[in-house]
């Protein structure tokens, strides 16, 4: 192991890898912090940008992104009301009080310290039960993989949209999706319709860029040039905030005043941990967990709501908590828990590395290395994060129809990078289109993406247990692990048509 | 439209979609090797897949007619086609099927940056300029030269 982590020093002290973090992180504030653009967009638009770099440099700016589009999303929602993501929905209600109270830098400065406090603890966390678990996933056989990935699909499909029946036809139409091509153990062509181009199946990357960006777009214009080239309204100017003499607090004597708030930024981040474990739920929901668990415990609840600094605290701690948790199941046993975990499995499996349970044994050094990037990335958001508050009030308002065309742009360049095929434009576009229909519909996109992708695994480990066992499905019944997991299905199954039955015998508030 | 007539309405389209799945998946390779083995069937995955999409398809046009979905107020399906989206998707095949190949990425990424931002109402004309010709530049010179993806090249010598 020394030796692995030897070499995985090797692999991050290049300055590509610290350059491309600190870009990776530079590039998801500015995308986090734009109303609209999510960190799953952000992180699907420049996986093609990584295509020339080493895999340790790529990955690390996807996770630079990853982390600091998270954290980019709260600053909007507590400038101008409006989360940049959903995960900081529950940021704006304490953040906005505050910053109309005049205190939008306190409110900026306690929100950084608490996303860059969260993920650094979130990525420890990754490292120290991502290695142990690795150790026992190696020694899963095809049935058991298989009612793993069963179970969780089951989790992501049920738990992603309102409707359990919605997500599991989103899963199916994913699943169906990735079976297009040639078939994965014998290479015979499915569902090819005479077009040569499908035979290697869809791309990923344009299917996923298009169902995120490009449907964003033909959403929001809906609303009309007039609302395209409105600029969102600042409540609060930072401008002034400095002109005026808002007091600000430095680097070290901001980061004392939070560890004031140490005990609810440490238990929203282990909400924010336990939740990121678990694939499907998101950080929009710990953060929500972790915020009303914080009101529950304080002894200012009546604060909440009206400017709390703590409550900010536990809702940035707790969406953030989820950012390093959140990639367990991806790198042990290659399922990704949410969509910008699968944008990065497809990342991964570009640059040659594949996640699962044999990644810790033939890509240690990788590993390690991705590791040591998440850490850096968390220290760059500090400081990127710190330096860049002032110019916030600027980028917020930047108007959609300045945005629009050039997220277009690069969602072509972008698609037609991964094969150099103008067939992968198309798919872009179709993607997109796709994307349109089912958010009109109400269909979740999440288990889509993530079905697409974890279809090939899935059908080659049902299909290989089934040749070990001369056909017999019942090996997946008798070995102990397979049996437990399909057990899990069906209790998570139960459970969740129980909550979704509940909820609609709940009576209509309005 | 209503959510429940929504639901309805795309029940069935799954459904027939569905069954045309179904239809394609057997006219298709069905055995390699053991023709008793299920599992060696190329088009065992599929199938199951295909089923299961007409089974929840069944089950959502079953749930549209309860008279809980049919009590809800809820909006589904609808549609803004205006002006705006249909002339960004004519830009978008314009850009690609006319331009792409014969004018290459840099300058047709130009028109097209400047067509859409001023129509989209954006009017800063200096900004717009400046963006048009630098986005493709960085773009072209960051996928030609660092990443090695050959952009298609136009009549200019050097994009």
């Amino acid at each position: 192991m020394v030796e692995e982590v030897m070499l995985a020093f090797n692999l991050v002290f290049e300055f590509e890898v610290f350059l491309a973090v600190i870009l990776g992180v530079l590039g998801g504030i500015l995308i986090g912090v734009l109303p609209g653009l999510t960190a799953t967009m952000a992180v699907a638009i420049l996986v093609p940008v990584t295509f020339g770099m080493s895999p340790i440099a790529a990955i690390g700016m996807l996770v630079g992104v990853y982390k600091s589009g998270i954290h980019g999303g709260s600053v909007s929602a507590i400038l101008i009301h409006t989360p940049g993501t959903p995960a900081a929905a529950a940021t704006a209600l304490d953040g906005y009080e505050l910053a109309k109270q005049g205190k939008s830098l306190k409110a900026l400065d306690m929100d950084l310290y608490a996303s860059v406090f969260a993920s650094t603890i979130s990525a420890l966390a990754l490292i120290f039960i991502a290695l142990p678990l690795s150790r026992l996933t190696q020694m899963l056989g095809s049935p058991e993989y298989f009612a793993i990935l069963v179970f969780s699909l089951t989790i992501i499909g049920g738990v992603s949209g309102r409707s359990i029946t919605k997500g599991v036809i989103s899963g199916t139409i994913g699943l169906l999706l990735s079976s297009v091509g040639m078939d994965p153990m014998y290479g015979s062509p499915r569902f090819l319709f005479g077009m040569h181009e499908l035979s290697g199946g869809f791309s990923f990357i344009p299917l996923l860029i298009g169902m995120y960006a490009l449907s964003e777009i033909f959403i929001q214009s809906e609303q009309g040039r007039k609302e395209l080239r409105k600029r969102p309204e600042v409540t609060v100017d930072l401008k002034d905030a400095f002109r005026k003499g808002e007091n600000r607090d430095g680097l070290l004597e901001g980061l004392i005043n939070f560890s004031k708030y140490i005990r609810t930024a440490v238990y929203s981040t282990f909400y924010g941990i336990g939740i990121g474990v678990l694939p499907g739920i998101g950080p929009a929901i710990a953060s929500f967990l972790a915020y009303s668990e914080s009101r529950r415990r304080s002894q200012k609840p009546e604060e909440y709501g009206k400017g709390s600094i703590e409550g900010l605290i536990a809702a940035e701690a707790g969406n953030n908590g989820v950012t390093g948790a959140t990639m367990v199941p991806l790198l042990t046993l290659g399922i990704p828990g949410d969509t910008t975990m699968a944008v990065l499995l497809g990342a991964l499996m570009v640059h040659g590395l594949t996640p699962g349970p044999l990644l810790f044994e033939e890509n240690a050094p990788e590993v390690y290395a991705i590791f040591a990037t998440l850490i850096i990335a968390c220290v760059a958001l500090l400081f990127i994060g710190y330096l860049a508050i002032p110019f916030f009030s600027r980028v917020v308002t930047v108007p959609k129809a300045f945005l629009f065309p050039i997220i277009i742009v690069m969602c072509i360049v972008g698609s037609y990078a991964v094969n150099n095929r103008i067939f992968e434009i198309l798919v872009l576009f179709g993607g997109g289109l796709l994307g349109y229909v089912f958010r009109k519909y109400g269909f979740p996109l999440a288990p889509v993406n993530i079905a697409f992708l974890l279809g090939p695994m899935v059908e080659m480990n049902m299909r290989q247990s089934l040749v070990i066992s001369g056909g017999d499905p019942l090996i997946f019944l008798v070995r102990p692990v397979s049996a437990t997991f399909l057990a899990l299905t069906l209790v998570s199954i139960y459970f969740i048509a129980k909550r979704v039955r509940l909820e609609k015998l709940k009576p209509d508030k309005t | 439209m209503e959510a429940y007539k929504a639901n309805r309405m795309i029940g069935v389209i799954l459904l027939l979609l569905s069954i045309g799945a179904w239809i394609s998946v057997y006219s298709q390779v069905q055995v390699m090797g053991d023709p008793d083995m299920l599992a060696r069937c190329p088009t065992f995955f599929p199938r199951v897949g295909v089923v299961l999409l007409g089974v929840m398809s069944l089950v959502l046009i079953g749930d549209s007619f309860s008279a809980q979905a049919k009590a809800s107020d809820e909006k589904l399906g609808e549609f803004r086609l205006n002006l705006e989206i249909v002339v960004i998707v004519v830009l978008f095949f314009v850009y690609l099927y006319v331009g792409f190949f014969r004018l290459g990425f840099f300058l047709n990424s130009v028109w097209f940056l400047f067509v859409l931002m001023l129509f989209l109402g954006y009017r800063n004309w200096l900004v717009v300029a400046l963006v048009s010709v630098l986005l493709p530049a960085v773009l072209w010179y960051f996928f030609t030269e660092v990443a090695n993806v050959p952009l298609p090249r136009g009549p200019l010598l050097f994009f």
